[in-house]
């Protein structure tokens, strides 16, 4: 299979201009580029509350388990002296690579303490033991003379209980679209938690180098933590239920269903040149470097047939049906948006009010998709990486310069008009796939 | 851009180098991107290496370097880039300034069988805080392409992380050969160990010997 890569997308995107026919409002050569916005407007565009949707798990994680792996990030922070100085590292460059993980550790421990639910405080945790244990062990080689070889028995405990969650989960539940949604953070936790852990030969420090052995660790960590926080969730959905349904079956013909009818869906698509398969015909601003080209690219880049092997078929049943929702997220958002550029709509980006109003569009089709979803907890997990992109959006937006080149903030306009598009496809996709896995 | 005295003093160090080992001038000073032919190889060939931590000429011919005054130009190229030695005479009027090793560095030229051998001086700034290991080098009659692994020098080295050293290492090529027509310089290096960057070079050059004979 010829893998499309990202360069050959941008140069097949480029000849966008002439099949649009638009290459008169080329921005490249109508001199557009040097467009300027007003700063002070984009600024204030993102003044408000943008919507925010929390990741939740349908499940109850359990208080004492928080703690504990509270009390164990803190306690590996506490190892570490900080900041550390010069008597106590000499090489600048290793003392640097300490403090900054203690730092990144302590950020993500106050992170945590700010979570909006109990599912992100536990990712945030699990970010913070990572950082922390590499700061402890770098210490403790510095400190102590820590070697590789002490990690060993450690790993090797850790490697068993993964096998032992492995060999005793079953893929039970009650609803099966909230069981997909539990079972799908286990399969990543286990595949985190996956053949790197390993005390092998170091690929980038000399043997016996504190930083080499604060990586070893680090990776035992992450792999300690996606393992105890995949049994708690297992162990906290298994509690839950009155009598587990075997629910393994069921996923994976819901599974097969859901990839034969978004395969039919997706050579429905029709294509103005079977090559350029994002192109439009038609007027519209969909010739290169606008906003509105580069977010039918990144829409119809997962859903490409050519972008890659099959990533609904590997062996993780739960997170193969997430993919394949998010695949009909993205088909639909990619022809509601392409339909719009082809009816005429430019999404044209010559003023500050542009942006304000990709940016109101995004939100409200955020703000509409939360209400009320008659599968809330498939599609508020899809909603909550939406918010975040709007999030990291408006983050560069409060920076825009008094006087914002429009090259500077099309990025931005491209993700707005990206979470417009997707949060409007998210309920019909959950939908469709809480269908299948309940028929 | 350099300004006209960095290009000047550029200019002063490439002509050192070029009555030396017939460099082309500026145009032959280093490039960060190896050469595509690869000719020779040889993996983890002798070498020997020297490190400053002052602005200094380490190696040189002929007359001794003057250190450019601003502290800025100096490290961004001082003092020549590369040389070869190709026989007992270019031994004899290779200079080693005052730093530690120096009688080694003199000990390995002199010990070099030229008729076998070819020496290669290669000198980079390097961050105080790491140093590097030749993991193989390349050449051919016009090209020559230095491969090292980085890594962090140990906890206890005391160093800063903005300031460089200079770092000289000689090189003894196994093969003797006329250095006059090299005129394509390449170094580089990364993060990974010298066993997993020459093992890379091995694959790549099976794969064209494989792909030529298959044609």
């Amino acid at each position: 299979m010829t893998r499309l890569t990202r360069r050959n997308a941008l140069a097949a995107l480029g000849t966008l201009g002439a099949l649009a026919g638009c290459s008169a409002a080329n921005p490249l050569s109508s001199g557009s580029d040097a467009t300027e916005l007003d700063g002070a407007t984009l600024r204030a565009a993102v003044d408000d509350s943008p919507p925010s949707v929390p990741r939740r798990l349908p499940v109850d994680i359990g208080d004492d388990h928080l703690a504990a792996t509270e009390r164990r990030a803190r306690s590996l922070l506490d190892s570490v002296p900080a900041p550390l100085g010069p008597d106590e590292v000499p090489n600048g460059a290793i003392r640097e690579r300490l403090n900054h993980a203690h730092e990144g550790a302590a950020e993500r421990l106050s992170r945590a303490a700010e979570a909006a639910t109990p599912f992100e405080r536990l990712s945030a945790f699990a970010d913070a033991r990572a950082d922390a244990r590499f700061a402890a062990a770098a210490w403790r080689a510095v400190d102590e003379g820590l070697d590789r070889e002490a990690l060993e028995d450690e790993t090797a405990t850790v490697r068993e209980d993964r096998e032992a969650l492995r060999s005793r989960r079953r893929y039970v539940g009650a609803d099966p679209v909230d069981a997909t949604l539990v079972h799908a953070a286990i399969e990543r936790r286990l595949d985190r938690a996956g053949a790197d852990v390993e005390v092998d030969e170091p690929s980038r420090h000399r043997a016996g180098n504190p930083l080499g052995v604060g990586e070893t660790a680090e990776d035992v960590e992450r792999a300690r933590v996606a393992v105890d926080d995949a049994a708690h969730l297992y162990d906290r959905l298994t509690a839950s239920l009155d009598q587990p349904e075997a629910l393994r079956t069921r996923l994976v013909d819901a599974r097969e269903t859901l990839v034969e009818a978004f395969e039919s869906a997706r050579a429905d698509v029709e294509s103005v040149d079977p090559d350029r398969p994002w192109a439009v015909e038609g007027e519209g601003g969909a010739d290169r470097d606008t906003p509105v080209a580069d977010a039918l690219r990144e829409l119809y880049w997962p859903i490409d047939p050519q972008s890659g092997p099959d990533r609904t078929a590997d062996g993780t049943v739960a997170r193969s049906l997430l993919t394949v929702h998010r695949m009909f997220v993205d088909l639909r958002a990619f022809e509601d948006l392409r339909g719009r550029v082809v009816e005429g709509e430019e999404f044209a980006l010559d003023s500050a009010d542009d942006v304000v109003a990709m940016r109101a569009a995004a939100v409200e089709a955020v703000r509409v998709a939360d209400e009320a979803p008659r599968v809330p907890a498939l599609t508020r997990a899809t909603l909550a990486d939406l918010t975040a992109r709007l999030a990291r959006a408006d983050a560069e937006l409060a920076d825009a310069d008094e006087r914002a080149r429009a090259t500077s903030i099309r990025h931005e306009a491209s993700a707005y008009l990206v979470v417009a598009a997707r949060a409007r496809a998210v309920p019909p996709a959950s939908e469709r796939v809480a269908a299948a896995l309940r028929s | 851009m350099p300004s006209i005295t960095r290009r000047r003093a550029l200019h002063g160090a490439a002509a050192l180098l070029t009555g030396f080992a017939g460099c082309a001038g500026e145009s032959s000073s280093s490039s960060s991107h190896p050469p595509e032919a690869t000719g020779n190889v040889a993996f983890d060939p002798e070498s020997y290496s020297l490190r400053n931590p002052r602005l200094e000429p380490v190696v040189w011919t002929g007359e001794r370097p003057t250190p450019v005054e601003d502290e800025e130009r100096e490290r961004a190229r001082p003092w020549g880039h590369h040389l070869f030695v190709a026989d007992a005479d270019d031994a004899d009027a290779v200079s080693i300034g005052d730093v530690d090793g120096a009688a080694g560095a003199r000990e390995f030229l002199d010990a070099t069988d030229y008729d076998a051998a070819t020496v290669y001086v290669e000198r980079v700034a390097i961050r105080q805080c790491f140093t590097q290991e030749l993991c193989h080098v390349r050449w051919s009659e016009t090209e020559i392409d230095t491969s090292y692994a980085r890594y962090y020098r140990d906890a206890d080295v005391a160093c800063e992380t903005e300031t460089r050293d200079v770092l000289v290492t000689l090189i003894r090529i196994p093969g003797a050969f006329d250095p006059s027509d090299v005129n394509s310089y390449g170094s580089s290096r990364g993060s990974g160990t010298c066993e997993r960057r020459n093992e890379r070079l091995r694959r790549r050059t099976n794969a064209t010997e494989g792909s030529g004979e298959s044609r």
